[in-house]
């Protein structure tokens, strides 16, 4: 049906033109992972001050994250942007949320000081440079299936050194749309189903770096029963008085994804003293976002089965780990 | 080539710390996303960004807006966004031409949670935005700028002129011409489409 006054209605049809739900929220997660990272890096007074600077572009924000080894933005766009589905989006904290509630109390420099370089860091871990330079290209032929099979949760570690990769997701039309960037060294993961065809770019020249179609671990629960119903309540965490600083350590583990919506207890007992609460990214590194517990109080915090948290005192120093309690099955591939 | 200007900004500033200016950033942009974003985003959709590329490129004018945002005066902010708007677009679209994959013209971003196609009843109107984006794509980049701020974002004339860095009488003119070109392009559209039924 072609209205009378066409070109009116094409005009108005523009007005219900709106973004999808979540858009929004991804990009002020993301937005706020890149400020936060950013503001982290130019308090380290190192290179990243630099870029930091001139703060405008993503390849920009990302640069400025890893000059400073600060917080693995690989996570950072997993959880704010386009990685992580939508409904777990909502079930999650955002970026946003946590930086909201941990405005209400200011997060003392000693704790941003003294958090220690993550286990296995990526520079460390990651293959010489031209692993991903070098990489043959593969051939890029394949397209999701339109009715794809069961759910699969994969992490994707990056063996590039240098190179930043961007994730699309290939569409049952063969489009390619993206998912997420993933810094060097970092892990991406993606909830997703059998059938679906990914690829890697590199992030800088848009060169083909893989293809892939991650396949199902048997002993994965289909996502759809398995999200349903309300959230998991984790073991409560209580920091008492007289709890005393435990020697500064590694993150014996790191966040994991493909866990259901939950929701974390942090009751600090101390009389005076706030405590932190820090988030655990994909690579075992602590994000920028510390959530402030005021003395006296309990912190709710919403999150996934799958995260880790670290507790420091008001001066920095380690109280207690928080580590995944469920069943990761998810499916882990390595790229290139 | 068009050759837009640089958004409103406040150069002349006195320059301050990264962490002072970045942290002042965070609130107002929160602020600002909540208020604009959807208007960001449906301009930027308009100036004919690919569906799958008009989220990053949201993202990327308010990262902009973030880095700059101690520099730009309180009620500028929505001509700021527009005119990094602009420019981002312009930036997508040549990225774009470039890149070995060309995507189609219609479709939504990926959803992991429901993959399956748009409900019935918004098709109607996710084929008129079809065709709007095809009579608009017969504008120049110049003439489709002028239109879609006025016509669709409902800026004036001025805010208009702010935005792209041109004095007013060239908006009115190059309004005036947009909104030919739109009328000639739409009448033949709606021609083909009564053939076509």
């Amino acid at each position: 049906m072609i209205p009378e006054n066409f070109s009116k209605a094409l005009l108005r049809s523009a007005k219900n033109d709106v973004p999808l739900p979540n858009a929004k929220v991804r990009a002020m997660a993301h937005v706020e992972h890149a400020l936060a990272d950013a503001m982290q890096a130019a308090a380290a007074g190192n290179g990243a001050l630099v870029a930091a600077k001139t703060l405008a572009t993503v390849k920009v924000a990302v640069a400025a994250a890893v000059l400073a080894g600060a917080a693995g933005l690989g996570g950072g766009y997993e959880l704010g942007r386009t990685s992580a589905p939508p409904v777990k989006i909502t079930s999650a904290p955002t970026a946003r949320a946590v930086a909201a509630e941990a405005s209400a109390l200011p997060v003392p420099a000693a704790v941003l000081a003294r958090r220690p370089a993550a286990s296995g860091a990526p520079a460390e871990a990651a293959a010489p440079a031209d692993v991903c330079t070098a990489a043959e290209v593969v051939k890029a032929d394949k397209c999701s299936t339109p009715k794809p099979g069961s759910s699969v949760t994969f992490a994707m570690k990056t063996r590039c050194s240098e190179a930043s990769l961007d994730v699309f997701w290939v569409d049952e039309s063969c489009r390619e749309v993206f998912r997420g960037l993933v810094a060097p060294g970092a892990t991406f993961w993606q909830d997703s189903y059998e059938g679906h065809v990914f690829r890697v770019r590199d992030h800088a020249t848009h060169r083909l770096v893989s293809e892939i179609s991650p396949a199902r671990l048997e002993a994965a629960q289909d996502r759809a029963k398995y999200w349903k119903g309300p959230r998991t309540e984790l073991p409560l965490v209580v920091v008492h008085e007289g709890d005393t600083p435990i020697p500064e350590s590694p993150v014996p583990e790191c966040t994991r994804g493909g866990g259901r919506g939950a929701v974390l207890h942090v009751k600090n007992e101390r009389k005076t003293e706030p405590i932190a609460l820090m988030r655990v990214d994909f690579d075992c590194k602590e994000t920028g976002h510390p959530q402030m517990i005021a003395p006296g109080t309990v912190a709710e915090v919403g999150c996934s089965e799958g995260h880790a948290f670290r507790v420091r005192d008001a001066s920095g120093a380690l109280l207690t780990d928080v580590v995944p309690t469920f069943l990761d099955t998810s499916t882990y591939l390595t790229v290139p | 080539m068009p050759s837009f200007p640089v958004p409103v900004s406040r150069p002349d500033r006195p320059q301050r710390g990264a962490v002072a200016r970045v942290s002042d950033g965070a609130a107002r942009v929160r602020t600002c996303m909540d208020t604009h974003y959807d208007a960001v985003w449906r301009f930027l959709r308009r100036l004919g960004l690919a569906p799958a590329d008009v989220e990053d490129a949201t993202q990327k004018v308010f990262l902009v807006f973030a880095g700059r945002a101690s520099a730009i005066d309180p009620g500028a902010e929505r001509s700021f966004l527009f005119a990094s708007a602009v420019r981002v677009a312009s930036d997508a679209r040549r990225k774009r031409a470039r890149s070995r994959e060309m995507l189609a013209d219609e479709g939504e971003s990926f959803d992991v949670q429901d993959p399956s196609p748009t409900v019935e009843e918004n098709i109607d109107d996710r084929r008129m935005r079809r065709w709007l984006d095809e009579v608009l794509d017969t504008l120049s980049e110049e003439h489709r700028a002028v239109l879609v701020l006025v016509d669709l974002e409902e800026q004036t004339m001025a805010d208009a002129s702010d935005v792209l860095g041109i004095p007013k009488g060239t908006i009115a003119s190059r309004l005036r011409r947009a909104r030919e070109v739109f009328e000639e392009s739409a009448t033949a559209l709606k021609a083909k489409l009564e053939k076509e039924v």
